[in-house]
């Protein structure tokens, strides 16, 4: 780890307890700052707060989707810039990449993600994204 | 002596026996002499004037044939209308006969009279007669031209007299190969035929004529009498009617449902094809026969005996020829002319490929419904899969970092997310196991409410929602696999308390009512929860889109609950507002429910 750069910040975003206890032990251990929100809402409020250098976001949660909170926050100029990275148990072959994500996405406001994973991840695929995305 | 006395005879006798009236007028008018026959009919007359006796007039008449003739010396006849002595007029043929008894002078005239006001009463009867009928009326004569014809033949054949018949019938140049005019002068009988001919407008007359021979003595007829009853209108309506009744016959004959009809008596007359295949009777002549409730159901025994108008029966069970029985829609209608009851009609319908169809579908929705939870199960597998990577690289980390807090957080993960494979594995082996054998005995629909709600108090109290039953009274036992049911309503219960737990409101209540109405049993799980939105409604059936938390149950639920239902022959429904809650209903159609199983169990 270089002492000088401080540590990214890394926002992790799923309904699954487990998910989040998995993950941020993961990037924990790869030397990211962790926060974890499990809906949409207090994803929202750690977003405003915390300032994270990148989201990794689950799609399909109760409430309001990954979907949707992913257009809410690339609409608004606070929170536009940081990078999203789904992390999701649809197959992006069929299901995101194709017909719910342009469904859901339909116009040209929103920027495609910057990268797509399916459950249950890669653990080096994730990381070499992470790395080619925040550095 | 005797030559004499004859004269004599003559000459007294004659004048008074002569069956005529007799007077002699003189110059003057006057009555000199009349026999008894003329007295009998005008009273005593000697001396009066002839104008006095026949008009009680004082003037001779103007147009005297009396006075002519005593001009001319001619003799004369006329008719006149002359005045009885009982004041009544007739109607005479008058002889004026001059007597001149000497010179060229007429001294007296001669005057005989006889009574023919019968004759012309019977000749003015026929004349109506002949020209009133409402027949077409000629007389021909051996040449076949048409001498003689009425008002009505006139008008329909135009101006004819001196033409040939055939002419005129026929509009053509030669005799009829049956003319029965031609038959008649040649054996002096009547004879008929049925004629086609055409009037003067050229249109078709469809006529029955009669021909009868007028002869005055001869041995030949002179002349025939030819009499023709317009058919047209008879043959028209013939026609129609034929035309009518074919229709109908073949519109029976080719119908897709089997009809059945009987006379006002409860005979058939008529059975058509459709009928005789449906209840493999082809060979059989039901014809005749007295319906029974053989082949009908008993409520159109109550029709034919004029009990009711009309009944239908949406869904039915009909016997065929074997005795097999098969599912079929009736109507069965009372047939009525005017007031008359004048017989029934029963008209099936074959349910048995509708019925075939209906299963098919099930079965094709059933495997639809795997093949879509294939597809939710294996976007849950692969939550589990990652929770258990996660589990293993946890537990991993742990030991590295000997972080016995961090290890044992990754066992319990390992441990929950072989759970809820286990919970994946047998929910759907549940859901997946194809059409299960119903258990089907009458049960009491409020026992299975009553169970349902028991089994969920405790957990509703604990998360402060109000669970209640409502109970219809007197609710009839249906025929239900009891646990299917209980499985649906557990289902629908456990759902609507997610869904009061999901709602930010704090007192929520979940009702479960039992219904009978219309012969339908409807049970129903209503809340006042978080509702669903647009994008849940669409997908509660489908695609597997739990809205639960993960430990909450794998979204299966819904699915096997509109199984059972529609094992049931009934279906699931369901309105909801976002916010303000759901209902959902199961429901039954009564004579739909499945037969009661074989077995006891």
């Amino acid at each position: 780890m270089d002492g000088i750069t401080p540590a990214k910040t890394i926002l992790v975003v799923d309904d699954e307890q487990d998910i989040l206890t998995y993950l941020s032990t993961l990037l924990d251990d790869h030397g990211y700052t962790v926060r974890t929100a499990s809906n949409a809402k207090e994803a929202w409020e750690k977003i405003l707060s915390c300032a994270p250098d990148l989201l990794t976001l689950d799609i399909m949660m109760p409430k309001q989707s990954g979907i949707a909170f992913y257009r809410n926050m690339k609409l608004d100029a606070r929170t536009q810039t940081i990078p999203v990275i789904f992390i999701s148990a649809f197959s992006m072959a069929q299901n995101f990449t194709g017909f719910r994500f342009r469904k859901l996405v339909p116009d040209e406001e929103v920027p495609e993600p910057e990268g797509f994973l399916e459950k249950p991840i890669v653990i080096p695929t994730l990381l070499a994204l992470i790395r080619n995305v925040i550095g | 002596m005797q030559e004499l006395s004859l004269s004599d005879w003559l000459a007294t006798e004659l004048f008074e026996r002569v069956p005529s009236n007799i007077a002699v007028l003189d110059r003057e008018f006057r009555v000199v002499k009349a026999n008894r026959n003329f007295v009998d009919a005008f009273g005593p007359c000697q001396g009066r004037h002839c104008y006095e006796i026949y008009r009680d007039d004082r003037h001779p008449c103007s147009s005297c044939q009396a006075a002519l003739t005593f001009a001319d010396g001619k003799r004369r006849v006329s008719e006149e209308q002359r005045r009885n002595r009982d004041g009544r007029y007739s109607h005479y043929v008058v002889h004026f006969e001059p007597i001149q008894l000497g010179e060229n002078e007429t001294h007296y005239i001669l005057e005989m009279s006889r009574d023919v006001t019968a004759t012309r009463l019977l000749q003015r009867e026929h004349d109506i007669v002949f020209d009133r009928t409402p027949c077409y009326i000629a007389v021909l004569d051996r040449d076949m031209r048409i001498v003689r014809n009425n008002e009505l033949f006139r008008k329909t054949f135009g101006e004819s007299i001196g033409k040939r018949c055939y002419e005129i019938y026929q509009q053509q140049n030669e005799l009829c190969e049956d003319c029965p005019a031609r038959q008649t002068f040649h054996d002096r009988q009547v004879h008929s035929a049925y004629k086609l001919g055409r009037n003067k407008e050229g249109e078709n007359i469809y006529y029955y004529v009669t021909t009868a021979p007028l002869s005055r003595g001869e041995n030949e007829p002179s002349h025939v009498i030819e009499m023709a009853l317009d058919m047209t209108m008879t043959r028209m309506l013939e026609q129609q009617l034929r035309l009518a009744f074919d229709f109908q016959e073949s519109l029976i004959h080719s119908a897709i449902d089997g009809i059945i009809a009987v006379d006002g008596e409860g005979k058939i007359n008529i059975c058509n094809p459709s009928a005789k295949k449906m209840f493999k009777c082809m060979g059989e002549n039901m014809i005749g026969q007295k319906i029974t409730d053989r082949f009908v159901p008993h409520e159109f025994l109550d029709i034919v005996e004029g009990k009711g108008s009309c009944r239908e029966l949406k869904e039915t069970v009909a016997y065929d020829c074997d005795g097999e029985a098969f599912p079929v829609r009736f109507a069965g209608v009372a047939l009525q002319s005017g007031d008359k009851h004048v017989g029934s009609a029963a008209f099936f319908q074959d349910l048995r490929e509708i019925k075939q169809l209906e299963l098919e579908k099930l079965e094709a929705e059933r495997l639809a419904a795997v093949g879509q939870t294939v597809a939710g199960l294996a976007h849950g597998i692969k939550n589990v899969l990652m929770g258990l990577d996660g589990g293993m690289y946890v537990v991993s980390s742990g030991m590295k970092k000997d972080d016995k807090e961090l290890t044992r957080k990754g066992w319990e993960m390992l441990k929950s997310n072989i759970e809820r494979i286990t919970s994946y594995v047998k929910d759907f082996l549940n859901f997946a196991r194809g059409r299960s054998t119903l258990e089907v005995r009458p049960v009491d629909p409020n026992w299975i409410v009553r169970e349902v709600v028991n089994l969920y108090k405790d957990v509703a109290e604990q998360a402060g929602i109000l669970l209640i039953a409502e109970f219809q009274e007197n609710i009839n036992p249906a025929n239900l696999d009891a646990e299917g049911i209980h499985t649906c309503l557990t289902n629908l219960v456990s759902n609507a308390i997610d869904a009061c737990e999901m709602s930010e409101k704090m007192d929520c209540k979940v009702i479960v009512r039992s219904i009978e109405r219309d012969d339908t049993l409807v049970f129903e799980v209503q809340d006042d929860g978080c509702g669903m939105d647009y994008e849940v409604k669409q997908k509660v059936f489908t695609t597997f889109f739990s809205t639960k938390e993960v430990s909450k149950g794998t979204g299966l639920g819904l699915l096997v609950t509109r199984r059972i239902a529609q094992e049931h022959g009934g279906k699931v429904e369901f309105d909801s507002v976002e916010g303000k809650g759901s209902v959902f209903r199961l429901v039954f159609p009564k004579k739909r429910l499945p037969a009661l199983s074989d077995s006891p169990s």
